[in-house]
């Protein structure tokens, strides 16, 4: 009898082992597979949301070289675990209000399809007209001369219109003709022309005057050195690189853009300087007395 | 679990507790003037919100290399539940009296388990 009692006892014991070990066992595992998930979920947040600034900062610095007054504003983002987005709207500044606006959104690519009308006009598919330049080295079948079309305006609309000159002016020489008409200059980039295509404003590189809240800048020219610099630097654009190089060789510029009033723009291109134009944004305007 | 396992694992808490301790501790220097010395009571607020949160690190670090299961995974636990609470404060709302606690409830087991582990050697 007591041998049996004690039998029984100890198989309660081994039983009892071993569910304890079970218990431990289930408890380890959780922990484990616990701490691997939230582990591994932190280091792909703080990942991602490292990788969407970087490319955030290379956005800003693209628009900065990039666009031909064409600005991208505060970025809205969202960093979750597995995943982060960012989007921005990009704009045009006409008479310091933004015009033609878009939303850019992370990874942040430029659209690029776009429809022609004719050879010298060119709209992206969600209607942003884009200004186009040409290079006074290259020749063209057909130049972009929109100047006429500022006639039929009414003097309530502000507009820009992308001037290309008839060589490359030094910015001594250059000296803003236009006045208070030029927002931005368009650089030689110090390239034999090979294309007779005329660049667009997503591809032209120049000089803002304005920052993207329309606040002018002390020194937009040495504000542009730092930022294609800064721009060169993270990206390893060859083609900002090139601009840069020949601007720091000898500042020249091949094309202005203007910012006004039809009639103020019709009057100010009359020059010879003037090879081709091409409008962008235009905005109605009604806070100025219109004589 | 396999032992090198364990020092991926460990070095991975260590690297997320490092990403997220770095903000906090550089938020509490924010109202420092520029110049103060390195030797300042804000550089050791600073360095102490840096320190505190790995001492869990050093609990699994030891108890890894020491090969105590037990107070391997009572580190993992105690790493988890810190991760969470840093990610709280730093992504989200997280109160900060709850912050405080979790954090110190944390750091004070640690240095408690580096206690029993040093006794026990």
């Amino acid at each position: 009898m007591e041998k049996r009692e004690r039998f029984e006892l100890d198989s309660n014991v081994i039983q009892k082992a071993r569910r304890k070990s079970y218990r431990n066992m289930v408890l380890a595992s959780f922990i484990v597979v616990v701490t691997i998930v939230v582990t591994s979920s932190l280091l792909a947040w703080q990942w991602n949301n490292w990788r969407l600034h970087e490319k955030m900062v290379d956005t800003e610095l693209r628009y900065d070289v990039y666009g031909m007054n064409r600005y991208i504003g505060n970025f809205e983002e969202k960093v979750r675990p597995w995943g982060a987005e960012a989007k921005a709207p990009t704009y045009s500044l006409v008479a310091n209000r933004p015009a033609n606006t878009a939303r850019l959104e992370s990874p942040f690519h430029e659209p690029r399809a776009y429809i022609e009308p004719s050879e010298t006009v060119r709209y992206l598919q969600n209607g942003r007209k884009l200004k186009m330049w040409y290079a006074p080295s290259a020749s063209y079948g057909e130049l972009a001369n929109e100047r006429a079309q500022l006639l039929h305006m009414p003097e309530t609309k502000r507009l820009e219109l992308a001037v290309s000159l008839d060589r490359s002016y030094s910015v001594e020489e250059w000296n803003s003709r236009f006045g208070s008409l030029e927002v931005a200059y368009w650089l030689e980039d110090g390239a034999e022309a090979e294309s007779d295509e005329p660049i667009d404003e997503r591809f032209a590189v120049g000089v803002s005057i304005t920052n993207e809240a329309g606040k002018r800048y002390a020194s937009p020219f040495d504000q542009f050195v730092e930022d294609a610099t800064r721009y060169v630097e993270r990206t390893k654009d060859t083609y900002v690189g090139k601009v840069l190089e020949a601007y720091k060789k000898e500042p020249r510029i091949r094309g202005v853009l203007l910012v006004g009033s039809p009639n103020e723009l019709y009057e100010a291109t009359e020059s010879e300087a003037v090879r081709a134009t091409s409008i962008g944004a235009i905005i109605d305007y009604y806070e100025e007395e219109v004589q | 679990m396999n032992k090198t396992l364990q020092w991926i694992l460990t070095i991975a808490i260590g690297l997320v507790i490092i990403s997220l301790a770095w903000p906090i501790a550089s938020f509490s220097l924010f109202g420092t003037a520029e110049g103060t010395s390195i030797f300042s009571i804000d550089y050791a607020i600073a360095f102490l919100l840096m320190i505190i949160p790995l001492f869990v690190v050093g609990l699994l670090a030891v108890s890894t290399y020491r090969g105590v299961t037990k107070w391997v995974y009572a580190g993992y636990g105690l790493a988890t539940i810190e991760m969470l609470v840093l990610a709280g404060l730093v992504f989200s709302s997280l109160p900060f009296t709850i912050f405080v606690i979790g954090i110190l409830f944390v750091s004070a087991t640690s240095v408690y388990g580096l206690v029993q582990l040093k006794k026990e050697r």
